[in-house]
């Protein structure tokens, strides 16, 4: 028996010795697919952008976009056709050739499998046409400023034509082009990144990447204090974050999140068509307690859609006053014996564990005009969305996280009638969307700029959405590991983190 | 009648039991308001996209050709394929149900152990302290809830302690050559002891706290079976013959408490499913009781179907075997 | 065989350790539920603070005053337990009227009527009660939504085909008894028959098991809100201020776990107790049948 423990131990010490080139990353994120044309959600696409060579890249810790797969490109110039040069060092793992055959392959798929990301594509594109072996020819329906853009995201990086299945998803490990390939995938319990020999690009600094999958916040930071992991990505609570700071021996780090969140007003249903009541609202909410006490501090008040740290953003909503509140509330005819009833609605798992502690103090905020009556209801994701496309819902907690980094992508899909559609506001105002037709057409930034801000600004005036906060993004390891870089593409590169 | 024809009528009358489970949990999950279809794509993608990918889905056909549909696919085993992940939910369900299976296997070996190990203790020094104790713990596991249980073993064990592992199946760091999904198995075949010892220590505490929820009833009926198989003349004769006391309570009082046990395993195979979505939920275990809840929270239809039929199909079988295996063990089961 | 209720269990357990016929258990279980029941009534006047206001620190510690200590909101969790005593009976009482409101009137027809009917109800009835009844709860509860009334019926569905089989067996052997042979001789209505024969006749059972079936609505609303299936929060609730709590284990804040727990036994040992002793008073040959 004493042997046998003594050779276990020996065993361990060796392997300690040997899991040096490795590098344990926990997660309680989950990975839906890992087939580009299917995969639109944020950990699937972590894994794609860290396996896969993409068309662009953005250079690390900026959101400046830079040739990867594609060398240069040519734009005509009415806007509507881009040509693609394709690097001619470009393989997937077993061989084959990244050319503009496994491009239109790729894109061609997307578009005819028509997955949940495909619109990105669709909506854009018009035909892909092979050139020559390394050209590509890319034709749009319409003039698309931000097109270059959509192709960062992994809808658009190419699969291996030998690999993926013409008409059909893909559920198997992709056939790697990137910095690692898939050796090992247990789902939910762990995926194994390995070196992959046939990358065109630079060796990753550390050879083998184990992603260990968690349930739950405290399970991740109990394996992150424990050693069992080196990295802990996404998801850890607020309070688990918080706790991990005064750590001995862990590093929390902390960076932009493009996520905002919002409470979204029906302004088509009562009470909320009264502009007085969504005013009231607007000035009752306190978004401080939310930032403070619920999120400790790791997250930032927000005053607007267009998130802080983003050109053009601009302060439109006002600070809390609840004595301002009261007034309005009183010209709209409630007082405290006649008190303004409301439904607060939010959904319990979507948006992480500490969604309902969120409504309550909402709800309590609100209640201190002593002029509000919340009932906080809740409803699972899906039904959710339903409640909110149908007008169900007046008044409810929603998120968004844009697909490009550009205020369009936070202020079309909001103010536009056919956005305000399916946020389910119901906001119309033709103005505001002739405004930002022209910030999409306008080239230079100054007049966008300048369109941008009016559009908040009516925005603020007619409050069809309170802003409320903007995340940040976080990432907790021992001080041990180094090149923990938190960008604001949220791409988070395995590659490039390395052992002290 | 034979025993053949015994389970040839008992499968039988088991399947219009699956049928009307079908048809009711078919009917049951479309009355749900929420869609599919907008809980993955969720207020993002444009209209015609949803229209296009519930047509995909079969969603826009009428309520009965769709459960006729998922009729005759289901008849030839395929469930259907998950709308969240796009894959096969058969398949999604064969890489979960190990870890269920492993849990509760584990579970009822250690309830079983528990079970007769204190209820033969017990019987042997009845109303002593090891009795009294025995007494006590049965009302008070009982009225435990298990998740409450899961969570105080979890603070204890877990939290201030760190003895034990408090989720997971398998650390990071350790490699196992997965055969059969029952990692504990899997670990013996490649006599891979460090996989071994990660993988036990990982069972332990939810193995631990479904095994204790379900031993209560084990060792009541060890124990009042001993008890009275112990006054009984076979024993006494036993004793009589000069054999070890030990030799005469494990040796004879055991064997005939078996049987009683077997009889009371189908019933406790309800609780122990129940007990193990709870458990699994608890100490996120990756079984397919964890499955369940993480797909209704997603109204994965497919999955959702898929695995409640799994859970029926399954249940159906086991009362099967038991009642088979009740029938071949006791002679007094007539068929 | 039928399946055995919670308190079933336990009243076997309990009288393992007790003996039977133990009239002060019986007293001390009656008690047990007079308390929970006081505490679901007045819980606005006996709890200290509102349950679901911020009322200290987060995560406060039990002291002086917050004697169970406070949430990861600054809610008091004595508060809150003391709430919860109303939600969760009246989730147990409804969903318990609810699957006797069903399974007793059906299980009478189909009893007393028998052929096909009967063979139907029956075989829906197996159906359902061959099945898990937590997984088959959790179904329809995820379908329903949340809500008190919502709740209670995934509960009730569960349960209902008890009621249903130990009426339907009771009736179909009172039915050939004697005196209904002759009140159908006289040409009693069927109506009448049901009513005035053979209702009486079952009504202790349905009471007993009315009474067993209480514990087990707790346990089974306490796992669904567990699973985030109960009622919206943040209406106090036991089984959901667990899943909240475990949030915060590693904070050791062991105090929002250990006491919304300790209630739920309590309740479930209280109900045991009770209707095991209820069962003895009214039904004494209910001990040898099963």
């Amino acid at each position: 028996m004493r042997k046998f423990m003594v050779i276990v131990g020996l065993l361990l010490i060796i392997l300690s010795f040997a899991a040096k080139d490795v590098i344990v990353v926990g997660t309680t994120d989950k990975i839906r697919t890992l087939d580009p044309a299917n995969c639109y959600d944020y950990f699937s696409s972590n894994i794609l952008q860290n396996v896969l060579a993409g068309p662009v890249d953005y250079e690390i810790g900026t959101a400046n976009i830079k040739p990867w797969l594609f060398e240069s490109w040519d734009v005509s110039d009415d806007g509507l056709v881009y040509t693609f040069h394709i690097r001619k060092d470009a393989f997937f793992e077993d061989g084959t050739q990244i050319d503009a055959e496994a491009f239109k392959f790729s894109w061609d798929r997307v578009m005819r499998l028509n997955g949940d990301p495909a619109f990105l594509l669709t909506d854009v594109v018009e035909k892909v046409e092979v050139a020559d072996k390394f050209t590509l020819k890319v034709t749009l329906k319409n003039k698309f400023s931000a097109f270059v853009s959509v192709l960062g995201y992994t809808v658009a990086f190419p699969v291996n034509p030998k690999v993926y299945p013409e008409d059909s998803f893909y559920e198997f490990e992709p056939s790697a082009s990137g910095p690692y390939k898939v050796a090992e995938w247990i789902r939910d319990v762990r995926i194994v990144l390995e070196e992959n020999p046939n990358y065109f690009g630079p060796k990753p600094k550390t050879s083998k990447i184990i992603i260990q999958f968690y349930e739950n916040s405290q399970q991740l930071r109990l394996a992150l204090e424990t050693g069992e992991i080196d990295v802990a990505y996404r998801h850890l609570d607020p309070r688990d974050v918080l706790d991990l700071q005064n750590a001995p021996g862990i590093k929390v780090y902390l960076g932009a999140s493009p996520q905002i969140r919002y409470l979204v007003v029906n302004v088509k249903q009562k009470p909320f068509n009264n502009p007085l009541v969504r005013q009231a609202i607007a000035l009752a909410v306190d978004r401080g307690t939310i930032t403070e006490d619920i999120f400790v501090g790791l997250a930032n008040p927000l005053y607007s859609m267009v998130p802080a740290g983003m050109w053009s953003h601009e302060e439109v909503f006002p600070k809390r006053d609840l004595a301002a509140a009261k007034e309005i509330l009183k010209v709209a005819g409630y007082s405290e014996e006649n008190p303004l009833e409301i439904d607060l609605w939010y959904t319990p798992s979507h948006y992480g564990t500490t969604e309902a502690d969120v409504a309550q103090v909402l709800k309590e905020s609100l209640e201190q005009t002593g002029m509000i009556k919340v009932n906080i209801k809740y409803a699972e994701w899906s039904t959710y969305v339903e409640y909110f496309l149908n007008g169900t819902m007046g008044l409810f907690l929603l998120g968004w996280y844009p697909d490009y980094l550009d205020p369009d992508d936070y202020l079309w899909p909001f103010l536009s009638v056919n956005g305000a559609k399916s946020l389910g506001s119901f906001y119309e105002n033709k103005n505001v969307e002739d405004l930002m037709i022209a910030a999409r057409a306008a080239t230079d930034q100054v007049s966008r700029e300048m369109l941008y801000k009016l559009v908040q600004n009516f925005h603020a005036a007619e409050i069809p959405y309170i802003p409320l906060w903007q995340g940040s993004a976080d990432c907790e390891a021992h001080d041990y590991i180094k090149g923990i870089v938190l960008e604001p593409t949220q791409i988070f590169r395995y590659y490039i983190l390395e052992t002290k | 009648m034979s025993l053949k024809s015994y389970i040839i009528t008992r499968i039988i009358l088991a399947l219009p039991m699956i049928l009307i489970l079908l048809i009711m949990i078919f009917f049951i999950l479309r009355i749900i308001p929420g869609d599919p279809v907008l809980a993955i794509l969720g207020g993002k993608a444009p209209v015609e996209v949803i229209e296009a990918k519930r047509h995909e889905l079969g969603l826009d056909k009428p309520i009965i050709i769709q459960f006729f549909d998922y009729l005759g696919d289901v008849a030839k085993g395929d469930f259907g394929v998950s709308t969240l992940t796009s894959r096969p939910v058969w398949s999604e369900i064969k890489d979960r149900f190990p870890a269920t299976l492993e849990l509760t296997i584990f579970s009822f070996i250690l309830a079983l152990i528990i079970g007769i190990f204190w209820g033969a203790e017990a019987a042997w020094r009845k109303d002593k302290a090891i009795d009294i104790s025995a007494r006590v713990y049965s009302i008070f596991i009982y009225a435990v809830p298990v998740f409450w249980l899961g969570l105080m073993l979890q603070l204890l064990f877990g939290i201030y302690l760190r003895w034990l592992p408090v989720g997971g199946r398998l650390s990071p760091r350790v490699s196992l050559d997965i055969k059969t999904g029952l990692f504990l198995l899997d670990s013996l075949i490649s006599w891979n002891w460090e996989a071994f010892w990660d993988v036990l220590k990982h069972l332990l505490l939810p193995g631990v706290t479904l095994g204790l929820v379900i031993s209560s009833i084990f060792l009541r009926m060890v124990r009042n079976n001993t008890v009275l198989m112990l006054s009984k003349d076979f024993v006494k004769a036993a004793k009589a013959r000069g054999l070890k006391p030990k030799v005469v309570l494990y040796g004879h009082a055991l064997r005939n408490a078996f049987v009683p046990i077997f009889t009371i395993m189908g019933m406790q195979f309800a609780l122990l499913l129940a007990g193990a979505i709870l458990t699994e939920t608890t100490f996120s275990w990756p079984g397919i009781g964890s499955y369940l809840v993480l797909k209704i929270k997603y109204r994965d239809f497919p999955a959702i179907q898929g695995t409640i039929i799994f859970f029926a199909i399954f249940v159906v079988i086991i009362s099967i075997v038991i009642d088979i295996v009740n029938a071949l063990v006791d002679p007094r089961v007539r068929y | 065989m039928r399946k055995k209720f919670i308190s079933e269990r336990l009243g076997e357990f309990i009288s393992d350790l007790f003996g039977t016929g133990t009239g002060w258990l019986t007293f001390i279980g009656a008690m047990i539920l007079i308390f929970y029941i006081v505490l679901a009534i007045f819980s606005p006047q006996i709890a200290p603070y509102n349950p679901t206001e911020r009322v200290g620190r987060s995560l406060t510690a039990p002291n002086d005053q917050f004697i169970f200590g406070t949430d990861n909101l600054g809610r008091d969790v004595l508060s809150r337990v003391i709430y919860g005593a109303r939600i969760a009976l009246m989730i147990a009482f409804i969903a318990v009227a609810i699957a006797a409101g069903v399974g007793v009137p059906l299980g009478l027809i189909s009893g007393f009527l028998g052929g096909p009917l009967d063979r139907v109800l029956t075989l829906i009835m197996d159906a359902i009660y061959s099945f898990p009844g937590l997984i088959l709860a959790i179904a329809i509860a995820a379908v329903l939504g949340p809500g008190v009334i919502n709740i209670a019926i995934s509960i009730a569905v569960v349960y209902t085909p008890t009621y249903f089989k130990v009426i339907r067996n009771q009736v179909s052997s009172v039915k050939s008894e004697l005196y209904v042979e002759a009140a159908k001789a006289l040409g009693a209505k069927n109506r009448e028959i049901l009513m005035k024969y053979i209702f009486p006749n079952v009504l202790p059972s349905i009471v007993v098991v009315l009474s067993m079936n209480l514990a087990d609505a707790i346990m089974t609303e306490a796992g669904l809100s567990f699973l985030g299936l109960g009622i919206a929060p943040p209406t106090p609730d036991w089984g959901f201020d667990l899943s909240n709590g475990q949030r915060f284990v590693l904070s050791k804040a062991w105090w929002g776990l250990l006491f919304p727990g300790i209630a739920i036994i309590t309740v479930v040992l209280g109900f045991s107790m009770f209707s095991e002793g209820l069962n003895e008073l009214i039904n004494p040959t209910i001990r040898e049948r099963r």
